[in-house]
């Protein structure tokens, strides 16, 4: 596989505070990869390593296959955009002058392309309202805006939707897939809003305590989930009887309700219950959630 | 480099706070001037004018420089970190050498368009007062020095803009240092003018020199005379050079070094160490 990301045993002390504790990280070419991890598990220590704003104490990160420490890695960084925690904007000006500023920092000949970026993220009628009047969704946009300025196709986003309005959190969210789907960017995005990434991600880090607990993809996410029917009953005694025989892996959770983990059938059940004098009295679904997978991996008891 | 020098001049540009100092020095220059014209012809009218005299009117202004520099300067590199933009010059790949040095010779830049504002105002004064006995080489000298204590102020200024990551933290510390340097130069300049009569031992011919005793304070001042801006500002005022000082009170300086020949070895001094500060900085 083609990684735009790569890192190895990357560690970060902040006084006697490990935030990252040798991480490895693979971000694949053309993903959108979102990084879980609850409040202080090091998502934004790592965003800020890769994005050079901050030195690891050790390891090391690839960026299109460039060391951190080589000498040309800056070359490599004109490719990446990234909006850091708060969106990088002069809050004194308007977006199309935000968007000028950082044309000349980028050294970009003209000003083509300008129009057509604020009309991307939706800001091409801002007209000369200073960034500092902006609501948070527009100056999030306009952030995203101003990291992809230069054409990027890496494009690193650190909680993007953090207290956004819902109207807010969809238009970020179409922006991005709009993004990946049409630009091809790689997209890595940090959350722990994780019904809204589960919406968005191809690929999965999670990471606790300042360590990648696990890589997954979506695809491979959606076949780890545990598939489970819950079913309301006459009898659960008869219920446990006939799953047994049937060879089915359940729980009974009281006297009257039980967790059947498999996908049965459900005329056959109805059948052999009905011969036990047992009726069915509702059956209802369940499919593992994102936040119970991540639960599960980092340990929920630990989480606040 | 040229990219952010691009970047940064027009950020500074079309900052409100520069030109509010800009447009300050230049009224005060303008006011200076008229005072400075009534000085020479009051001085005219009654017959005790002299060439030079009045000139230290001309330069009043000098210490204010620092001042407008603190705040523009504190204004303009405060609000790359309050803004986060700083990271967006990082993320792309500009090396933190090449920010901090754009940054620098951002500021020295906006000090050096006050200073031309502030040489117009000194220049008509004297157009206006029917005196020019200053030639043009004592004012591009003058030029040239304002030139130097204010890289050296810039200098000093980018270094606490750079490592202090708060805008109002910058601006507060940068005027706090002027006035600090400020108070420091009177107080240099004062150690000269009023030298006590202790410190005086007679000399050959009826002259009287610095006794071996006080020589040691006396050379510390002459060294604070050239490398501190504020000094060299106060000196702009005067006919003196600190070398003339020092060489009239006994202390014989076998050499004249340029005040803008050690402006620069001070502003490469601090820059040098802010780089390899920043250089290390985590930035967030």
């Amino acid at each position: 596989m083609d990684f735009v990301l790569t890192s190895q045993g990357l560690t970060k002390n902040y006084g006697k505070f490990r935030a990252l504790d040798g991480l490895s990280i693979h971000v694949p070419n053309g993903s959108i990869y979102g990084l879980i991890g609850r409040n202080g598990a090091g998502k934004t220590t790592l965003i800020r390593l890769i994005c050079g704003l901050q030195e690891p104490d050790s390891g090391e990160y690839f960026i299109y296959g460039k060391r951190n420490s080589d000498a040309d890695i800056s070359a490599i960084r004109k490719r990446m955009g990234a909006v850091v925690e708060t969106p990088s904007v002069y809050l004194g000006m308007s977006a199309e002058e935000n968007l000028k500023m950082q044309y000349r920092v980028l050294g970009m000949p003209s000003f083509d392309g300008i129009r057509e970026l604020l009309k991307l993220v939706d800001l091409d009628k801002a007209g000369r309202k200073h960034a500092g009047h902006f609501s948070l969704g527009m100056r999030q946009r306009l952030g995203i805006a101003v990291a992809l300025c230069g054409n990027p196709d890496f494009l690193i986003l650190d909680e993007p939707i953090n207290g956004l309005d819902p109207q807010g959190i969809i238009e970020i969210r179409e922006l991005i897939l709009k993004l990946n789907r049409e630009r091809k960017i790689t997209v890595l995005i940090s959350s722990h809003i994780l019904e809204e990434l589960s919406k968005l991600a191809t690929h999965y880090g999670i990471i606790d305590s300042g360590k990648l607990v696990k890589e997954i993809s979506s695809r491979e996410l959606e076949n780890a989930f545990r598939k489970s029917v819950t079913a309301e009953v006459t009898n659960t005694s008869a219920l446990a009887e006939t799953l047994d025989k049937m060879g089915v892996e359940y729980k009974i959770l009281d006297e009257t309700h039980a967790e059947i983990y498999a996908k049965i059938n459900v005329t056959e059940l109805a059948l052999a219950l009905s011969e036990k004098g047992c009726d069915i009295i509702s059956l209802h679904e369940n499919e593992e959630s994102l936040e119970s997978y991540f639960l599960d991996i980092v340990g929920g008891d630990n989480n606040d | 480099m040229i990219k952010l020098l691009r970047a940064d001049l027009s950020r500074l540009f079309r900052s409100k706070t520069f030109w509010l100092c800009a447009a300050a020095m230049f009224v005060l220059s303008v006011v200076m001037a008229f005072d400075y014209a009534n000085y020479v012809r009051e001085a005219i009218e009654n017959g005790y004018y002299q060439a030079g005299f009045g000139e230290e009117r001309a330069f009043i202004l000098a210490p204010v420089l620092g001042g407008f520099a603190a705040l523009f300067s504190g204004t303009f590199l405060g609000t790359d970190y309050s803004c986060g933009t700083i990271r967006n010059k990082i993320i792309i790949g500009h090396s933190r050498r090449n920010i901090y040095l754009a940054n620098l010779f951002t500021c020295f830049a906006g000090g050096a368009a006050t200073i031309v504002l502030w040489f117009i105002g000194i220049i008509f004064g004297m157009i206006y007062s029917g005196i020019l006995d200053m030639g043009f080489w004592d004012i591009l000298v003058k030029f040239l020095t304002a030139l130097g204590f204010t890289a050296v102020f810039c200098a000093v200024y980018v270094f606490i803009g750079m490592l202090i990551s708060n805008r109002t933290v910058t601006v507060a510390l940068s005027l706090v240092i002027w006035i600090g340097l400020t108070i420091a130069g009177y107080c240099i300049l004062g150690e000269f003018e009023n030298i006590n009569p202790d410190d005086f031992v007679p000399g050959e011919n009826d002259s009287f020199m610095i006794a071996d005793s006080a020589k040691g304070k006396f050379i510390l001042c002459g060294i604070l005379s050239k490398v501190l801006p504020t000094c060299q500002m106060l000196f702009m005022q005067s006919e003196n050079s600190i070398e003339d000082v020092l060489n009239n009170i006994g202390l014989s300086v076998g050499f004249y070094l340029p005040d803008i020949v050690v402006s620069a070895l001070v502003t490469a001094a601090i820059t040098a160490l802010g780089v390899c500060i920043f250089r290390k900085k985590d930035i967030r």
